[in-house]
This record gives C-alpha cells, sequence and structure tokens, in this order.
C-alpha cells in the first residue's frame, strides 16, 4: 500500500471513531473491522485486508470512512477502477472532505479516469491551492492528459517535491520536452536518480524525449531502461541506437547494436539500422552487406531494399546498384509502390527515363493515392520526351490533389518549357500555375525562382528581383538563384550586390563540378 | 580613317560561272520547278575518303569529338580544295588501313581529286580533331593547322603543293593538349596572324573514363574530365610563335573549349573572339588593345545559360542576324539546352534570342556540332546550317523524341532574326539521319552561292551543292591585306545598295573543327540589281577604304591600300 492511502485510511477511522463512541454496536464493529484491515494491508496482506475492509462496509455501507478503507485496500492491490467506485462513494457522501477528494483523484488518475481526476484535484486546489502534494498530483494528471503547459507549471508549484520521486521528476520533464523546452527537460533529468525510476518510466520519458527532438537525452533514458531492466531489452537498445544515430554518434549506434544483435542476430530491423550506422561511417560495403542480412532474414520487408536503394541512390556511382536492389526487392514483393518509386528513381538518375516513366506509372497503379508517385510519374514522361502524356497526367493529378504545391509547380514548369518551343501562349499558363504553387507552399524555393526567371525574361525587373530574392533565401545553396538574381541586380544598376550574388553562385558551381569529377571512375 | 579614295582594283581571274556549272546544267530544274536547296554532290566529286574515330568499348570521349574539315585554295588556282581530318586510332580501336588525312583538290569540274601523300600526316600519334586554315606568314599561300591529341601540327604551304610539318619548329605543337577547334587572327594588329587554340579536357588513353547504360558502354558526361587552358600564339612574323597565354590574360581561363568565332564585336577595329566551351561557361573576350583579352561573357549573359547551367557548346558562329550591322552570335549545343542565339547591339548584355527566333524550338532535341551562318538563297539575310548528331548510341532507348543519327539542319531567316525551318523542301540530304560533326562552307564552283561540306563520325563526308544561290543576284569579294594580314582576317565590310546596307566579317574560326572560304558573298535578291553597290571596307590594320560601283554576279579582289600607294595617290 501507498503511504499517501494508508494515511488517508487511519486519518479517516480516527474521525469514525471520533463519531463511534456516541453512537452503537454496528458502528463500533465496523470501525474495528476498517482498522484491521487497515493493518493486515500495511503488513501486506491485501486478501485478508480486502476480506475485513468489505465486511467493514458491509455493516456501515454508507460510512465514508470504512469506504475509504475499502479504497485504499483496493487501490494497494493495484484495483484502481474498484478503488475509485469506492472513494467516488465515499466522497458522493461526504462531498466536503478534501483529504478524501486528493485520495479519490490520485486513485482516478491511477485508474486513467482523468478527467475524473482533473475536476477532483481542482476541487481540492480550490480550497487549499498551496497544498504541494495537490499540486504535484495536478501536475501529473495534467502531464497524462498532456497539457504540457498546466503540467509544468503545477509540477513547479509542488517544488522539491517533484524531484522526491522519479515518476514526478520524469513527468516533469516529459512536459517540458513537451513543450520543446529541452534544457529544463535537461535539467530536470539531471536532479533525477534513475536508478530509483521505473525501467517504464524511464522508456516513457525517452519516447517523450525523442519525439521532442532531444535525441541526446533519448539515448540516455532508453540506455537507462534497459540498465535498470527493462523487460524489452531489445527494443530500448534498438532505440538507444537510433537515437544515437540522429545525434550523429555512430560508433555508440553501432555499438548499442552490436550488443543487440548478439542477443537477437535475427532482428532485421536491427541490420537495417546498423546499415544505416555503417552508411552514415563511410563503410559503404558493410553496410551493404548489413542491408542484405535485413533483406535475407525479412525479403518480405520492403523496408529494407527501399532503405538500402535510397542510400545508394544519393550517390552518383552507385546508382546502377539502386537499379539492382530494387529489381531484386521487385522479384520478392511485386506488388511494393515504394520499390517500383526506387526503381524510377534510380532509372531517372540514370537519365533511363522510359524506363522510369514505365516504373512511375506502376508504382501510381499500385498506389494512386499518393501525390509523390504522380509527381514522379509526370517528371519520368516529360523527361523521356512524352511531354503531350506529361501534361495529361499532371492535369489529372492537379486535379485530384488540388491542394499539392509541387504538382503544380510541375506543370508551370513544363507549361513555361513549351513556350520556349514556340508556343508562347502556354507561359502565363505556366505562370499561372507557378503562382498557385507559391500560395499552396511559399516556401518553395524553385516555384519563386522560375517566376522571377520569367520576369527577368519579361523585364520586369521588379517583380523578377523580388521572386529570386525569396529563392534565394530559400534555397542557398541553388547556384541557379543567385545566378539570375545577380542578372537581375545588374540590370536594376546595382553592381556591388549582383558581384555577391555572382560570387555565391560560382561558388556553388565550382564545388558542383569538383564533386562531380570526385565521384567519376578513373 | 583612310576611307573614300575611290579607288577600285578587281580581280585579274575572276571566277564566274566556270564549266563545272554548265556541265551540270543537266540536273538543274526547269524554270518554275522547284528543285532542292542542295544536292549531295559526294560521289560525283569522287570523294571516297572515310573517316575514322577509334571507336572501342573504352569510350574515349575524344572517339565521338572528333570531325574537322576545312575548305583552302592549297594551290592557289582560284578554286577551294577539301582537308578532311581523320580521328585516330584508339588502344582497342584499331583501323584496317593506315588512318590518314585527306587533302582532296578541287578540279573545277566538279570533281576532287585526292592528293596523294600531301600533305604530311601530322604523325601517326596525333588523333586528328580540327583544321584552321590561313596564310599565316603572308607568302600567298594557304598553311593549315591540324589540332589533335596529344599535339597539333602546322603544315606550312611551300607554294609548290607541298607543305612541311613545322609545328615544334615554330612553337604551336601544343604538346600534351587536346586541342579542338582553332582560329587564326590578328590580335595585336601586326600584320601577322596569330593563332587561337580551343584545348578541350584533360584525358589518356591509358585511364579510360567508364560509363554504360544498361550494360553497354557510353560516354561519360563532359563534366567529369577536367578542362584545359586554352592558348593563345602570337606570331613573332619570323616563323615562329611565342605563347602568350599568360601575358594575354587567358591562363586562368581552364575549360573545356572547342569552338572559336572572331569579330570585331565593339566595332572598335580589333578583333575579338568567342569561345564556345562544353560544359564550362562560354567566353566573350574582349581585345583591349595592349596585347591582353578580358572575358566580358558574364556582362554579356553569354556565359550560362537563364538557369546558370554552363551549356555544351560546340560550335559557334557569328554574323550579323538581323540586319542591324552589329555581330550575332550562334551557338550549338546538347538536346534539351537549344542552339543559342546571341542578338546583339551595341551594348551589354546581350538578348538571347534563342526562344524569340524560333530556335529553341527548332533545336530542342538535337546535339549540334557544325554551323554556319551563311545566305544560302543570296536574298541579303543569312541563313542557318547547323550538322546534328548525338554521342550516346542508346538514347532511343531512353528518350522518345531523340534519335542518334540526326538530319542537318537548314534555317532559314525570315530577315528580322526569326528562323524557319526549310529542310523539307530544300532537298533529300536533309531528310536523311547522320551523326554529323564539323561543318565547312565554301563556293567550290565560283557560281556566287555557298556551298557546304560536313564530316559524318566513321563515314565518308558529305559534299552539298548550293542549287539556288546562283539564281539570286550576288556580289562576291576577295580581300588582300598588304598592311594588314594577307588574308584580311578582322575586316569589317559594309555593302551599300540595293536598298540595304548589309554588314560582314572576314572570320578566322567559326563553325565546329572547320575552316571556310573566307571570300564574302553579299546576296542582293532576285530583282533587280541597283546601279550603285558600294563596299566599305575596315581592315583589320584599322584603315578603310570605299569601293564603289561593283559590278553584281561576279567575284572582286579588293586589295588594301599600303600607305606608299596613298603617296602615289596624292
Amino acid at each position: 500500500m501507498r503511504p499517501l492511502q494508508s494515511a488517508l485510511a487511519v486519518s479517516l477511522l480516527a474521525c469514525a471513531w471520533g463519531h463511534g463512541a456516541e453512537e452503537q454496536g454496528g458502528r463500533q464493529a465496523a470501525g474495528a473491522l476498517a482498522l484491521a484491515a487497515t493493518r493486515l494491508a500495511d503488513a501486506g496482506d491485501l486478501v485478508q485486508a480486502e476480506v475485513l475492509a468489505r465486511r467493514a462496509a458491509g455493516l456501515r455501507p454508507g460510512d465514508p470512512a470504512v469506504l475509504a478503507v475499502l479504497g485504499s485496500v483496493l487501490a494497494g492491490a493495484g484495483r484502481h477502477g474498484d478503488a475509485s467506485d469506492a472513494l467516488e462513494e465515499a466522497a458522493r457522501i461526504d462531498p466536503g472532505n478534501l483529504q478524501l477528494r486528493r485520495s479519490l483523484a490520485a486513485s482516478q488518475w491511477q485508474a486513467g479516469r482523468l478527467s475524473a481526476a482533473q475536476s477532483n484535484i481542482e476541487a481540492v486546489l480550490g480550497q487549499s491551492p498551496a497544498d504541494r502534494h495537490s499540486l504535484l498530483l495536478a501536475g501529473m494528471i495534467a502531464e497524462r492528459q498532456g497539457r504540457f503547459s498546466a503540467a509544468a507549471a503545477l509540477l513547479e508549484g509542488s517544488g522539491a517535491l517533484a524531484f522526491r520521486s522519479p515518476e514526478s521528476a520524469l513527468a516533469l520533464a516529459r512536459s517540458y520536452h513537451g513543450l520543446d523546452r529541452l534544457e529544463d527537460a535537461r535539467r530536470a533529468l539531471g536532479r533525477m536518480d534513475p536508478s530509483a525510476a521505473r525501467p517504464e518510466d524511464l522508456a516513457a520519458a525517452g519516447a517523450a524525449a525523442f519525439e521532442a527532438g532531444d535525441y541526446e537525452s533519448a539515448a540516455g533514458l532508453f540506455g537507462a531502461a534497459e540498465d535498470f531492466g527493462h523487460p524489452e531489452r531489445g527494443r530500448m537498445l534498438f532505440n538507444a541506437a537510433l537515437s544515437c544515430l540522429r545525434l550523429d554518434r555512430v560508433a555508440d549506434a553501432r555499438s548499442a547494436l552490436e550488443a543487440l544483435l548478439v542477443s537477437e542476430p535475427r532482428n532485421d530491423e536491427a541490420w537495417n539500422l546498423l546499415g544505416w550506422s555503417l552508411a552514415k561511417a563511410g563503410e559503404s560495403d558493410r553496410a551493404v552487406e548489413a542491408f542484405a542480412t535485413a533483406i535475407e532474414i525479412a525479403p518480405d520487408n520492403e523496408a529494407h531494399p527501399v532503405d538500402l536503394g535510397s542510400i545508394l541512390v544519393s550517390r552518383r556511382e552507385t546508382w546502377h546498384l539502386a537499379m539492382e536492389v530494387a529489381r531484386h526487392g521487385l522479384e520478392q514483393i511485386p506488388n511494393s509502390h515504394r520499390l517500383h518509386q526506387l526503381m524510377g528513381l534510380a532509372q531517372v538518375r540514370q537519365q533511363h527515363f522510359r524506363d522510369a516513366a514505365g516504373s512511375y506509372g506502376r508504382a501510381v497503379a499500385l498506389a494512386p493515392q499518393l501525390p509523390d508517385l504522380h509527381l514522379g510519374l509526370i517528371v519520368a514522361l516529360w523527361a523521356s520526351g512524352q511531354s503531350e502524356q506529361a501534361i495529361d497526367v499532371a492535369l489529372g493529378s492537379v486535379e485530384r490533389f488540388p491542394g499539392d504545391a509541387s504538382l503544380r509547380h510541375q506543370l508551370g514548369r513544363m507549361y513555361l518549357e513549351r513556350s520556349e518551343w514556340g508556343d508562347p501562349g502556354t507561359a502565363e499558363i505556366g505562370a499561372a500555375r507557378l503562382r498557385e504553387a507559391v500560395s499552396l507552399d511559399p516556401g518553395m524555393a524553385d516555384a519563386h525562382y522560375e517566376l522571377g526567371n520569367l520576369a527577368l525574361r519579361q523585364g520586369d525587373l521588379r517583380e523578377a528581383l523580388a521572386s529570386l530574392e525569396r529563392a534565394s533565401e530559400l534555397a542557398p545553396e541553388s547556384a541557379k538563384a543567385h545566378y539570375a538574381l545577380a542578372r537581375c541586380l545588374r540590370r536594376l544598376g546595382r553592381p556591388e550586390e549582383a558581384r555577391r550574388a555572382m560570387q555565391a553562385f560560382r561558388d556553388i558551381s565550382d564545388h558542383t563540378e569538383a564533386g562531380r569529377r570526385a565521384s567519376a571512375s578513373p | 580613317m583612310n576611307r573614300g579614295t575611290g579607288r577600285r582594283r578587281l580581280a585579274l581571274g575572276c571566277c564566274n560561272r566556270p564549266a563545272f556549272l554548265l556541265a551540270c546544267l543537266a540536273s538543274v530544274p526547269a524554270p518554275g520547278q522547284q528543285g532542292p536547296a542542295f544536292t549531295d554532290v559526294t560521289e560525283r566529286a569522287g570523294i571516297g575518303w572515310t573517316h575514322f574515330n577509334g571507336e572501342s568499348e573504352d569510350r574515349h570521349l575524344i572517339e565521338t569529338t572528333t570531325g574537322g574539315l576545312g575548305f583552302l585554295d592549297y594551290d592557289g588556282d582560284g578554286l577551294l580544295d577539301l582537308f578532311l581530318v581523320n580521328g585516330g586510332e584508339t588502344p582497342r580501336g584499331r583501323s584496317e588501313e593506315p588512318v590518314r588525312h585527306a587533302l582532296y583538290r578541287n578540279a573545277g569540274d566538279g570533281r576532287f581529286e585526292e592528293v596523294a601523300g600531301h600533305p604530311p600526316a601530322p604523325g601517326p600519334e596525333l588523333f586528328g580533331m580540327g583544321v584552321a586554315a590561313a596564310d599565316y606568314d603572308n607568302d600567298g599561300n594557304q598553311d593549315i593547322y591540324v589540332t589533335g591529341y596529344p599535339s597539333s601540327a602546322l603544315l606550312r604551304n611551300r607554294g609548290d603543293g607541298r607543305f612541311d610539318s613545322v609545328a615544334e619548329l615554330a612553337g604551336v605543337s601544343n604538346l600534351g593538349m587536346w586541342g579542338a577547334g582553332a582560329a587564326w587572327f590578328d590580335y595585336d594588329r601586326d600584320g601577322f596572324l596569330d593563332l587561337f587554340v580551343c584545348n578541350y579536357a584533360e584525358m589518356s588513353f591509358d585511364r579510360p573514363k567508364r560509363c554504360s547504360y544498361a550494360g553497354q558502354p557510353t560516354y561519360c558526361e563532359q563534366k567529369i574530365y577536367r578542362g584545359q587552358v586554352s592558348v593563345l600564339h602570337h606570331n613573332l612574323g619570323d616563323g615562329t610563335f611565342e605563347d602568350v597565354t599568360a601575358s594575354a590574360g587567358l591562363a586562368g581561363f581552364s575549360g573545356r573549349a572547342l569552338g572559336v568565332a572572331t569579330v570585331d564585336l565593339n566595332n572598335d577595329g580589333w578583333t575579338d573572339l568567342y569561345v564556345a566551351r562544353d560544359g564550362s561557361p562560354d567566353l566573350l573576350l574582349l581585345n583591349k588593345r595592349d596585347g591582353t583579352l578580358s572575358d566580358v561573357g558574364l556582362e554579356a549573359d553569354i556565359s550560362y545559360s537563364p538557369d546558370g547551367e554552363a551549356l555544351a557548346g560546340m560550335g559557334v558562329d557569328v554574323g550579323d542576324v538581323d540586319g542591324d550591322g552589329w555581330p550575332d552570335f550562334v551557338v550549338t549545343n546538347f538536346h534539351d539546352e537549344y542552339h543559342s542565339l546571341w542578338r546583339h547591339s551595341t551594348g551589354l548584355p546581350f538578348e538571347n534570342a534563342t526562344h524569340s527566333s524560333g530556335l529553341a524550338g527548332l533545336t530542342r532535341t538535337y546535339v549540334g556540332w557544325g554551323l554556319r551562318l551563311m545566305d544560302f538563297d543570296n536574298d541579303g539575310d543569312l541563313d542557318l546550317m547547323i550538322a546534328n548528331g548525338h554521342v550516346n548510341r542508346m538514347i532511343e532507348s531512353t528518350r522518345n523524341d531523340v534519335t542518334y543519327e540526326e538530319p542537318l539542319l537548314l534555317l532559314a531567316n525570315d530577315g528580322s532574326g526569326k528562323f524557319r525551318d526549310r529542310g523539307r523542301e530544300a532537298g533529300p540530304v536533309f531528310q536523311r539521319r547522320q551523326v554529323a560533326r564539323g561543318l565547312a562552307t565554301a563556293d567550290v564552283d565560283n557560281d556566287g552561292d555557298l556551298d557546304a561540306a560536313f564530316m559524318r563520325l566513321g563515314a565518308v563526308p558529305v559534299l552539298l551543292r548550293n542549287e539556288i544561290g546562283q539564281d539570286s543576284n550576288w556580289v562576291g569579294l576577295r580581300l588582300q591585306g598588304t598592311v594588314s594580314n594577307r588574308d584580311a582576317i578582322g575586316a569589317r565590310v559594309v555593302l551599300e545598295g540595293n536598298s540595304r546596307t548589309l554588314v560582314r566579317w572576314v572570320q578566322g574560326g567559326g563553325s565546329f573543327l572547320a575552316s571556310h572560304d573566307r571570300r564574302i558573298v553579299f546576296g542582293l535578291g532576285a530583282g533587280p540589281v541597283g546601279p550603285a553597290l558600294a563596299i566599305e571596307v575596315r581592315w583589320p590594320s584599322g584603315g578603310s577604304q570605299r569601293f564603289e560601283s561593283l559590278e553584281p554576279n561576279r567575284y572582286h579582289e579588293l586589295v588594301e591600300l599600303r600607305p606608299s600607294d596613298l603617296e602615289t595617290l596624292r
């Protein structure tokens, strides 16, 4: 039994005996039974304690003190729902008893009856706003409800009490994570003794930290949960490794995964994550081996070839390998739209545009609800010279996904390009689609750039400048945006700014070309 | 300015409607019948030499970028001869026969005869690229510069039909470099032609870069090859040259240069350069008149595409496309990049007229190489002939709209700088597809219109005879410098008359790996020609001369007055 509940029972009983001196027979018997039940519960005999408490309640069914004893015995047995029922009845009979209410709120919190718990603890705080135990409980309830701002304020109001128990300290840390107050969260965790915490609470706090992007805390919490005996050791190691990887602590991630794989050598997810770790460490060959093991263990899991392929497709020299991975994956999972998408992407990279159009076409047929696949198909059709089909598909896709900025952007680009081939009427249609894309996604640098470049071509320097400045702000790594901006500034008679923009353009271009040569075969 | 002497010197042997033309009259359609603009006369001319490019599974990039040719009158008989540059062998691309360049002598009757043993092979180890012909020593004979890898050759014309190979002696062997386009021009106006050589990229036959498509070897993209510095050789006037690349301010321009055209861009009397570079920013080198050249490409907006991409500049040609008296430039590029038209009028930047001229739509699916701004129908407007051909044999399996073999383009200028495809009605040769590279022009039959020839990779080149230009009026000029370089390269020539003013330049370079008939032909249209045709020449030396009352439909030889001649006149 929790000390809080035991103390509540004794104090309520003392109060009941006070009255019992003036009353007769049954009241005294019930009081004796209740006291005996409390003692048995304190001694750990919860079964016998419940028997005596229920007999007491049978003798005095309307006695809130007796009901409170029954409630605390049931709570001690972990039967929070039953405990809450008993305490709710007690509170109904004695609504002004704040101690009883707080006990009820605690029980409801434990039972997951959070709204009722909140209501009862607020009633208590209405009468006793500085009561630190009530503040603590209110904070715990609020944290569980996801009301992180209130939770943090209430738990902070409980002072040092919040750090007396790891459970409440973790609740405070989770609240801070929920509020993106990462430093406060780390400080709260620093004041907590993890060895005193339940591994499950550590894991939950780890999850909150991960969710908040506090991978440093998450790695520590998952590691502690694993150290202190979390029953799902493999999951804790995996989560710790994942957190480390997010921190680019590749060696730590690898050691966690290697430890996991000693005990669970057929854990394909672990092999997958080890593959990512090795890839990040630049050990490409070993990374491929790790992914291959994951694929061998779980050939039906499309994530493994898709992940391996996405690593391979990001590097020029392994584009062809990405295609091979996609091909093998599709032999196992022919209906995977993600693998068809990977195949299409690898084919586009290698300029196998016609094949790419086929791959994206199959992906779209399998998952027509995904706009990214439509976009891939349109790009591949356009690049393969099937411009009419590309525009037809794009028109249909824009109609199907009216809120998708990327599709409108692509359609706009295609119309603009067609205008360059001798169909000037399509320029304005293209510009309209680009403006729609920008209004849907004001952060779309490429659409700003296209609009700026068109305005520059048409001699509208003011319009061009606004769009090109926005494009280069949004995509400072975009060489073309800086180049167009430099041209625009020069025409506007702003040579110094033009020079700076041109320098930015050259720096990026030189870097790109050097990278190309470095990645080429001898 | 030395202007308005009114003195006119005409050619002693102006070549007008030779017997060759009469021999071919049988093939000319009857009046009113629309015939082809050009006919393929290769076989009839007796040209059977085959280009060899050493294509192998190693796919050395040089295999697909070779293919130069040039017209020059090597024996001074007034007929333009044809020099064909061969590629060469590669470690795994061997020829069954010895690889040789070829010099075809124009017999004047429609036939071309290969001149055995001449010029001498520039060297068996030289993989040939392009040619630039000019009289660099002002002795009245056309010399030949052959670019290639890993060196280039200078063949000095002895004047007796034979050549000496003098590159090493002259200091222009370009050792270790991959020479491509080249141009003769007098950058310092000392009266001797200097030599600009486009160098392409670092390469090695021992360490080929490998790329593939669907398991088949393909040429890697050019950008993985490190570009080289192009060089400027100053002609010292004694048969030797000095490398002035650094002192001229050009040492910093590393890049994959392929084509070069010369022209006086800003009309200051000093010749400037446009350098087309493949995947490197094009250069517009302005002659600073102090021995240096300065790149104003960025100011002119020609260095990159509007998207900031360095295009695949292969060939470049210059001419007044829109009739405003200022030189405009056309550059051939890769498919999807469009071949560019840069319109120039007085200042910078240039206007990118690629789209408005129609060129974008007309060239979008082609990989272009050789090109010539030429008034093929003699209507006074510069039209455009472009040789195309892809580099990737597998392209048709990835693109629906691009082919490996591509057509020769003939684009007619409407006079305002807008182009229309004339291929459909211009003859069967424009419906054929081939992998073409260098393109050169010359009036081989001296009938007053420009004929053409182009090289095809690994195949027999094609000689095209212009069948319609001679039906319009024209006036042809052969300029001879005296104070200026003898070829008058760099001269600006203005024709006034027939209600028009036309401007042309005597060029060095132009096109891709090619050399051309340096005579100027002004087209005057089919209508009656006015009585007062006048020509004003500003010579490369800076002096001007006016020639009045030129008779149409014949060539005239215009010779630069020396200061002593002026004294005599006074």
